[in-house]
């Protein structure tokens, strides 16, 4: 039974839809709503359902954008980071090899200043492959100058992307926004989903104005010449000051939607479930919050103190919030649905940017392990969160190593 | 010309290092022509060569983002202040005057207002003069010669060596303010200037290389 | 909207320019930048501006006309300019019409037509971004002008060798040496052939030279003005590449034409013409001059035996005796 991922308070009676759709399908009603104006297209699953639902929207008349097939994803990220310079509001997409195949356009677009939202349906990267998910792909980019985030439902995913464009089309910010879908366990799965209202929407989000920046003959400037040694470093520095700030204008604009559309999603870097009283939390990203939050039910039950802390931002990484929320645990498991193969203590990436979080945000050490999982597609299954859990409370009495796990592998 | 290094040292590494007797040649035909020119304080071209400061990070535009040129128009005859021909506006923070060996020198007299000097120059060199004549703009000159080379006036545009000049002032200006000795003054570095024939800026006729390949091998082969 | 579900936009309506007298005085590309003495690719940088006018907007790929032009803090250009990746000429060209188109029609922009162009050396246009380019080109919708300006060589890098680079080029990717004398034995690509015979739809193909600059400035004209995607190839004598006198720059793209290695056509709307000297050699009223003339003004081709030379010749009298359309589709005539 699908699991609603945050307290409805109460239902807008003023005419939303209510309908049953993909995290995919919510995107594309979102970059509807946010009368996208141009889309770029090119097949790789399992994000490319989101262009279908795009489509068919086109050709039904109810969105009007430019749609366009590339012939491969490095044109695709190019075109809308064109498009974007001359004012357009953009929307994109890939999935594991395909995001990699456009890094170049990807590495440009936060330096430019370029706010494209982009939707990732997080896949393994192959080869080896699997169309199913794994986080690397979107990860890629976590050190260029993205936004990155995760969701893990489709009302999430609409309500998102919709922030999405606030926040990165925010002069103060101008930078591009990844926002992670699990392939296939998000992408292609189905849930109540509250479509807001064009009227709503279009209160929430003001025009995409370029401002001096814009590329048109009435403005003349030249972008992008070839920088030296000389202006590198302060040209960084700039992009630099977006994440000093960029917590602060996220949360103005989550508080903006909920008095807009009504639904709460509290502290929009993380949510917490169960943790009120835990001694112990795991921590993690995406659609594995189902199977988690099902087991820490049922953990409940037996007496057991455990709680869950959903990362939905991970850049900018909202690092003082996380430490002073998880300083107060025994000990934290980080489960990573990626990996990061050499690191320190081989934990994944979010382990181990947790623990970087804690090492300057808190005197408190809990033990943070990390647990590689779910890898691929592979499912995280309600014994694998249990398994987890208790490796957890062994940690909470001492026993910290390994640091780092793999569950739910044979061998 | 102080010495940091003997030509002799340079030819014993090329040959020990490289072990490429045609390049000793090369290196000794390039020392050979070689001209130094003794400045005293005081002397050349004493024109500052641009002048800005680099900025804070905080006072940069945004998004790798800079200001276009805007666009230029008509200017001054110096002499009888009629306005008109066309001078563009050059990138004042970018001037290719320093890297030129040699500059145009200009007949206006003898200019048939052509246009090909002007059409071609790829670094927009030219004003366009309110007579309807080209006036060379020596702060963007690099001095390639092409002018020179689409002219299809005899002596009207000529190269000549840079080192006379200690300065990048308007010959169009120089003519209107006094003809005669201007063009006499022309005259005489035409006729002083080197011809083409026997400028060293880099390989010039068909067969040149054919030449000078076995003979430069044989005089290193000698030595 | 019609059958074709084309939904074409207007362009400028840009009058060739009657003679070098009437060629406007604006400079949209100054002086000012760091690109060698003479050099072509430059030139063509000026014409290309010129040509379009101040209400364009110009992308520039990666190559010496980005990195030798645009230096972080000062600029030649006098119309709005955005750098592009190497292979995203034609990628970035359709972002931005795109953009243009959409904006107009929502009523979030003025509705006018501005030109868009996005220029690409060979390295970035006949090499790595042909698939972007490509697909460029197959969008109707869309006004646009993609200009390749070909030094025959990935010059900015230091002179390497492209697919557009002339057979048996000295480069320093091609170098000859004690064993290999020629070690670029590929011949050149013919993009322009390319691009007209596998893109159906396109108004207008066509090559040009900085050594016909009127003639280049009005073919340009014509594309910016003819509607939908369009593609130009321009030939670019570089003297730092092809090591030569940079005086010599302009006659060398006279010679490359005169010999019929560098052959002047125009295709509009699938009619082929073929323009200038390039015409009166095809009509007899010319003879080609032999290659050797062009060929050992350059220094990267001095390591050139005779039969090397002999070899060249051999394949450019083929291009001109035995296609289908000298210089243009070389398929054998009798089919």
């Amino acid at each position: 039974m699908a699991t609603l991922t945050m307290p409805v308070e109460e239902k807008k009676k003023t005419s939303e839809q209510e309908a049953l759709i993909t995290g995919a399908e919510a995107i594309a009603i979102a970059c509807k709503l946010a009368n996208v104006d141009v889309v770029t297209a090119y097949p790789i699953r399992p994000y490319d359902t989101v262009m279908q639902y795009i489509s068919q929207l086109v050709a039904d008349g109810e969105m009007d954008c430019e749609y366009i097939v590339a012939e491969g994803e490095h044109s695709q990220f190019e075109i809308v980071k064109h498009a974007s310079a001359c004012g357009a509001r953009v929307f994109c997409g890939s999935s594991g090899v395909g995001w990699m195949y456009a890094m170049e356009a990807l590495t440009v677009t936060p330096a430019l200043r370029l706010p494209l939202v982009a939707m990732v349906g997080n896949r393994a990267l192959d080869d080896p492959g699997a169309f199913g998910v794994e986080h690397n792909d979107a990860l890629a980019v976590r050190d260029l100058g993205w936004m990155l985030t995760w969701v893990d439902s489709a009302q999430e995913a609409l309500d998102t992307a919709l922030i999405a464009y606030r926040v990165a089309e925010d002069r103060r910010m101008f930078v591009p926004l990844a926002l992670s879908c699990d392939g296939a366990f998000l992408t292609h799965s189905q849930s109540l989903v509250n479509i807001p209202t064009a009227e709503q929407v279009k209160k929430f989000l003001p025009r995409y104005d370029r401002g001096d920046l814009l590329l048109h003959p009435d403005n003349v400037i030249s972008v992008a010449p070839q920088a030296n040694e000389d202006w590198v470093m302060e040209i960084r520095r700039q992009n630099f000051a977006v994440t000093e700030y960029a917590c602060d204008v996220i949360r103005e604009v989550y508080a903006d939607f909920e008095k807009i559309f009504g639904r709460k999603y509290g502290n929009p870097f993380f949510e917490e479930y169960m943790t009120e009283d835990a001694e112990v939390v795991l921590l993690g990203m995406g659609t594995l919050s189902t199977p988690v939050r099902v087991a820490i039910r049922k953990l409940r039950e037996q007496g057991k103190k455990v709680g869950f802390v959903r990362l939905r931002w991970f850049r900018p990484f909202a690092g003082p919030e996380i430490a002073k929320c998880l300083e107060r645990f025994k000990a934290i498991g980080v489960i990573d649905r990626d990996f990061s193969f050499g690191s320190p203590n081989l934990s994944g990436v979010v382990a181990t940017e947790v623990r970087s979080a804690m090492y300057t945000g808190s005197t408190a050490r809990p033990p943070v392990l990390g647990f590689i999982c779910g890898l691929g597609g592979r499912e995280v299954t309600v014994p694998d969160v249990e398994n987890m859990t208790e490796i957890v409370f062994q940690a909470a009495k001492g026993k910290t190593q390994p640091w780092t796990q793999w569950i739910g592998l044979r061998g | 010309m102080p010495e940091l290094v003997s030509f002799a040292s340079v030819e014993k590494f090329i040959t020990d290092k490289l072990k490429n007797p045609l390049k000793v040649t090369s290196a000794r035909t390039a020392y050979d022509r070689f001209t130094a020119i003794e400045i005293k304080p005081g002397q050349g071209n004493p024109e500052e060569l641009f002048n800005f400061g680099l900025p804070k990070w905080e006072d940069m535009r945004l998004g790798v983002s800079i200001k276009g040129q805007p666009q230029g128009g008509p200017y001054e005859d110096p002499v009888s202040k009629t306005v008109g021909g066309f001078r563009p506006v050059r990138n004042e923070l970018f001037k290719k005057y320093t890297t030129r060996t040699m500059r145009p020198v200009v007949n206006f007299a003898t200019c048939t207002k052509c246009t090909l000097c002007w059409l071609n120059c790829p670094d927009a060199s030219f004003d366009v003069t309110p007579d309807g004549t080209y006036d060379a703009d020596l702060k963007g000159c690099c001095g390639c010669g092409i002018c020179e080379a689409v002219c299809p006036v005899k002596d009207c545009i000529t190269m000549v060596n840079e080192s006379e000049f200690h300065d990048n002032d308007s010959q169009w200006a120089r003519f209107k303010q006094d003809r005669d000795a201007y063009l006499q003054w022309l005259e005489k570095t035409i006729e002083e200037a080197e011809p083409v024939e026997k400028r060293s800026q880099g390989f010039r006729y068909r067969g040149q290389y054919q030449e000078q390949v076995p003979a430069a091998l044989e005089i290193a082969n000698k030595g | 909207m019609s059958t074709t579900f084309i939904d074409e936009k207007p362009t400028q309506t840009l009058e060739p320019f009657k003679g070098v007298k009437k060629v406007p005085h604006e400079e949209y590309y100054t002086a000012g930048h760091r690109t060698c003495q003479g050099c072509e690719s430059a030139q063509v940088m000026k014409l290309m501006a010129k040509a379009a006018g101040p209400r364009t907007i110009v992308l520039g790929a990666t190559g010496c006309m980005y990195v030798a032009n645009t230096s972080y803090y000062s600029t030649p250009w006098g119309v709005p300019w955005m750098h592009t990746q190497l292979g995203s000429a034609g990628s970035g060209a359709l972002g931005v019409a795109a953009a243009l188109r959409a904006q107009m029609r929502k009523g979030a922009m003025k509705d006018e037509p501005i030109n868009v162009i996005a220029f690409c050396g060979d390295g970035g246009g006949a090499d790595m971004g042909l698939g972007a380019i490509s697909a460029t080109m197959t969008h109707p919708d869309y006004n646009l002008l993609i200009l390749l300006y070909d030094n025959e060589t990935y010059a900015n890098t230091d002179i390497q060798v492209s697919g557009t680079s002339p057979w048996g080029a000295n480069t320093s990717f091609s170098t000859p040496g004690k064993v290999k004398r020629i070690m670029h034995h590929r011949w050149k690509k013919n993009v322009a052939g390319l691009i007209l015979a596998g893109h159906p739809t396109v108004n207008y193909v066509g090559t040009i030279s900085t050594s016909y600059p009127l003639q280049a400035m009005n073919n340009i004209r014509k594309a910016l003005s003819i509607g939908g995607p369009t593609f130009i190839h321009c030939l670019n004598p570089c003297p730092k590449g092809w090591d030569f006198d940079p005086v010599l720059s302009f006659e060398l793209g006279e010679l490359a034409v005169n010999t019929g290695i560098w052959p002047l056509y125009e295709v509009e709307k699938g009619k082929l013409k073929l323009y200038g000297k390039t015409e009166q050699i095809a009509n007899g009223r010319f003879k080609r001059l032999p290659v050797a003339e062009y060929l050992l003004k350059q220094g990267r081709f001095a390591h050139f035996t005779e039969e090397d030379i002999d070899f060249f010749q051999s394949k450019v009298d083929e291009m001109w005796n035995n296609w289908l359309v000298p210089g243009v589709i070389p398929l054998q005539k009798d089919i």
